[in-house]
């Protein structure tokens, strides 16, 4: 069975990621069976009702962890999910997730053994409230992370926001330069990017060699690593991943933004904020490589 | 020693033997005696059961009595669903929904499954006198944030003095229940406030300090010790966090320990963490639990630092895995072998290429993703098998394809990064793009000019002429310079007039010469051991 991709679709409540979903099943879900998976707690349900007699959803899964969905919740969601694509597997998978979940500790999950090798985390959306962008501070920190690992940020309810607009488009620009940014209304957004996103070789005669099945890997740590070191790693592991991104908290209090794919890969010094280095690669990696160990090898 | 002394040592700040170590059991207890999460959470008699065989099995110093975030929550209004192997889940909001603030009365003994708790902290103190217990309470956040919905993210901006109001309520409430909690004979009450990681530090200070340390300060004055939990991404907050003034702040994996600890012990306050949750103790076996738990012991030291997961072991936490938490907490000797052990096997794999390429023959490195696989990589190889022969032995070839684990430390240490590539001697010569015939044929010649010009450059010679006198050796010390002079050469000539050196260079009796070739062998780097070997070997 060929490993199935699972899309994020992240943004604080309201945001509008439900509007998202459901434009995303009209676009790709003819001939596709496409499952949801949608975490929502302060709606009792109500997004799920709407999705669900949406005619584009395959099949859905609900997942109610309350709103405290943190990290040790998410033993049980490796169950359910693998039960959930055991018997009928869709071709891909878009995951709604919590406004205040994070994205990152759902992608370590599919590295346990039941679903290793059977979903990868695939193309992740940030969907922004252009107008109340600047009103929600006190969890501004949380946001920036979704926007941070996000392929696409998708500026929504772009009309309302009026003269802010130009302040929120700087400011998610400044938080994540690698990311796609949309602005539009409704969520409708162009998805021509998405299919772009997973080149698998950059070089065209490698395209006809067989494609392995893609699996995810998360690198999550709290040690300090050199640009050198961190260089030398990418390079050890590259050829293993087609796709390689995330922060990495290097030496002398910097952070940088990394970003690459088979052939190269850029990284770029940002603005210092909280938190760890979180790498996100996918590809065909080594099979029982522990790559968060592999990276601690080559920090000091 | 007593599993509570050491604890009550740790939050004190005094040194301790070993870490103490408390292993944050919730529903894990019932997967212990084959319940599910709801047939444990509403029995005192399974949480008693569930508890007993977590001390048996783990050896802690400490436990929790049940750990739940939904007690308050339940008997406030807020519905939850309940699941098997999770506590339960809040899915509505009572404030949000049109229910009044005025209208929600601070729970009481008797209320909804408080009494469970209660009892099961009775029975356990009972039981086991030595052990600390731990009442855990709702974080006043937490729990209005249970009350309220994400609404109260918007309301912190629109309608702060709301915010205040349901706070107060919230603080209420958790003081309420620490002080029910210690009566039934908790020794520790840890606030679990993880929402808390959701907001900034200015956030922080102006919603939840001043509620969550008056909490703290009522614990502190029934004589008993209070720890802050939080989960999640909270690294900006520690600091506010250790300004409520709990005795202990518990972190997870999120956040560096040696950061909280830097921070903790700064502003006088123990600390404890953080145990890989998901990665490690969920996912990982035992080796991996024991380096993991092993890196906390290290980071933590003996002074004010207590071992612990990072927040509530899921239900199917391997025993097996937390178990090997404990065998290292209590053996000195398989510390320091699990330590050893880490260091041999986390060597960097960058192999040292700096001697790479000095050997006599040219070497023409290939690296290819595969060149069965790949149809560049294919034809690089073919190109150099095609023109390897013309150099008659003197260059030898070979594929590294980076499917093989040293092919990609090789690559790494040639730092290459593009593929195919080809190196030559070491050198990065030809990057994606399949060469010519006649291009690689030059670039390979080139080298090999190279060496030889090296070769040449580097022949010094000195002639030593050896004898008992100088008189002895004259005549040939004459010849030898009339000789070098003819040929235009630089040769250096020495006469060896000593006994002993003669003796040396293994000769009995003069006249006798001795031609010296020197070759230089390596310039600034310092060649490695096998490298010196090697040479040493050519010279017999």
């Amino acid at each position: 069975m060929a490993s199935i991709p699972l899309h994020l679709v992240n943004g604080f409540l309201g945001s509008g990621k439900t509007t998202f979903l459901m434009h995303y099943l009209d676009t790709f879900s003819r001939g596709r069976k496409i499952a949801v998976i949608q975490n929502e707690f302060s709606t009792s349900g109500i997004d799920g009702d709407i999705v669900r007699h949406h005619c584009g959803a395959y099949r859905m899964l609900e997942i109610n962890n309350g709103s405290v969905f943190c990290v040790c919740l998410l033993g049980s969601f490796i169950d359910s999910l693998a039960a959930f694509i055991q018997d009928n597997p869709p071709d891909e998978i878009i995951m709604e997730a919590s406004g205040i979940s994070d994205p990152i500790s759902i992608g370590q999950i599919f590295q346990s053994p039941v679903l290793k090798g059977k979903v990868y985390l695939g193309y992740s959306w940030a969907i922004v409230d252009a107008k109340n962008f600047n009103r929600i501070i006190p969890i501004r920190a949380r946001l920036e992370h979704q926007i941070r690992i996000a392929d696409t940020v998708v500026i929504n309810k772009s009309e309302l926001a009026g003269e802010e607009m130009n302040s929120v488009l700087l400011a998610v620009k400044k938080i994540n330069p690698f990311a796609n940014v949309q602005c539009t209304n409704f969520a409708k957004i162009d998805f021509e990017e998405k299919k772009m996103s997973l080149r698998f070789y950059p070089a065209n005669d490698c395209r006809n060699s067989q494609r392995p099945d893609l699996q995810s890997v998360v690198i999550k740590t709290n040690r300090l690593i050199s640009r050198e070191n961190l260089g030398r790693f990418i390079e050890s592991i590259k050829d293993e991943f087609i796709r390689f991104k995330g922060f990495v908290n290097a030496e002398g209090n910097k952070k940088l933004i990394v970003q690459g794919s088979f052939a190269d890969y850029t990284f770029e010094e940002m603005d210092w904020f909280t938190g760890g280095t979180e790498l996100v690669g996918i590809g065909s990696p080594g099979g029982k490589v522990d790559y968060t160990r592999k990276f601690e090898t080559y920090c000091d | 020693m007593n599993g509570l002394k050491i604890l009550e040592q740790a939050f004190r700040l005094e040194k301790t033997e070993r870490a103490p170590w408390v292993p944050f059991v919730g529903v894990h207890g019932g997967q212990l005696i084959g319940v599910d999460a709801e047939t444990y959470l509403k029995s005192s008699k399974n949480i008693v059961d569930g508890i007993s065989r977590a001390v048996e099995l783990y050896k802690p110093d400490g436990i929790p009595v049940a750990f739940d975030l939904q007690i308050e929550a339940e008997i406030l209004g807020c519905k939850i669903v309940w699941s098997k192997e999770n506590p339960p889940a809040v899915v509505s909001h009572p404030l949000s929904e049109g229910v009044l603030l005025s209208s929600l009365r601070i729970p009481g003994k008797t209320d909804g499954r408080i009494p469970v708790v209660l009892e099961a902290a009775a029975e356990l103190r009972k039981k086991y006198p030595e052990l600390g217990l731990y009442g855990l309470i709702t974080g006043p956040f937490t729990l209005a944030l249970h009350l309220l919905g994400t609404e109260i993210f918007m309301k912190m901006f629109e309608d702060p003095d709301y915010v205040h109001e349901v706070m107060v309520f919230c603080s209420l409430v958790g003081k309420k229940h620490s002080e029910m909690l210690l009566d039934a004979g908790c020794d520790i009450i840890a606030v679990v406030d993880p929402m808390t990681s959701q907001i900034d530090p200015l956030s922080f200070e102006t919603f939840v300090t001043p509620y969550v340390s008056s909490i703290f300060d009522a614990v502190r004055e029934r004589g008993k010790y209070s720890s802050f939990f939080v989960c999640g991404h909270a690294q900006q907050n520690i600091e506010v966090m250790c300004d409520c003034r709990p005795d202990n702040i518990s972190i997870d994996e999120n956040i560096p320990l040696d950061f909280v600890k830097e921070i903790a012990l700064s502003k006088k306050i123990s600390f404890g963490g953080n145990l890989k949750l998901t990665v490690v103790l969920l996912m990982g076996d035992a080796d991996d639990v024991k380096r993991d738990a092993l890196a906390c012991l290290d980071l933590g030291g003996d002074t004010g630092f207590i071992l612990a997961p990072g927040c509530d072991l899921p239900m199917q936490t391997p025993v097996e895995n937390i178990q090997a938490v404990s065998e290292i907490v209590f053996d000195r000797y398989l510390q320091d072998y699990t330590r050893n052990l880490d260091k041999k096997e986390s060597k960097l794999d960058i192999m040292n290429m700096r001697d790479y390429g000095q050997s006599d023959k040219v070497i023409v490195d290939i690296i290819t993703l595969d060149s069965e696989s790949c149809a560049p990589c294919q034809y690089m190889v073919e190109a150099v098998k095609r023109v390897a022969p013309h150099f008659e032995g003197v260059v030898e070839w070979r594929e590294h394809p980076i499917k093989k684990m040293e092919a990609v430390s090789f690559m790494s240490s040639l730092m290459v990064k593009n593929i195919p590539t080809i190196c030559i001697d070491g050198k990065i010569a030809f990057v994606s793009q399949i060469p010519p015939q006649s291009q690689l044929i030059e670039a390979i010649q080139k080298r090999i000019n190279e060496k030889l010009k090296l070769k040449i450059k580097s022949k010094r010679s000195e002639i030593l002429i050896l004898g008992e006198s100088e008189q002895e050796c004259r005549d040939i010390t004459k010849r030898v310079k009339r000789a070098i002079a003819e040929l235009g050469k630089s040769t250096g000539v020495s006469v060896i007039t000593d006994k002993e050196q003669m003796t040396a260079f293994g000769v009995k009796k003069g006249p006798a010469v001795i031609m010296v070739n020197y070759k230089l062998k390596s310039e600034v780097v310092v060649p490695s051991l096998e490298v010196v070997k090697e040479w040493i070997k050519e010279v017999g």
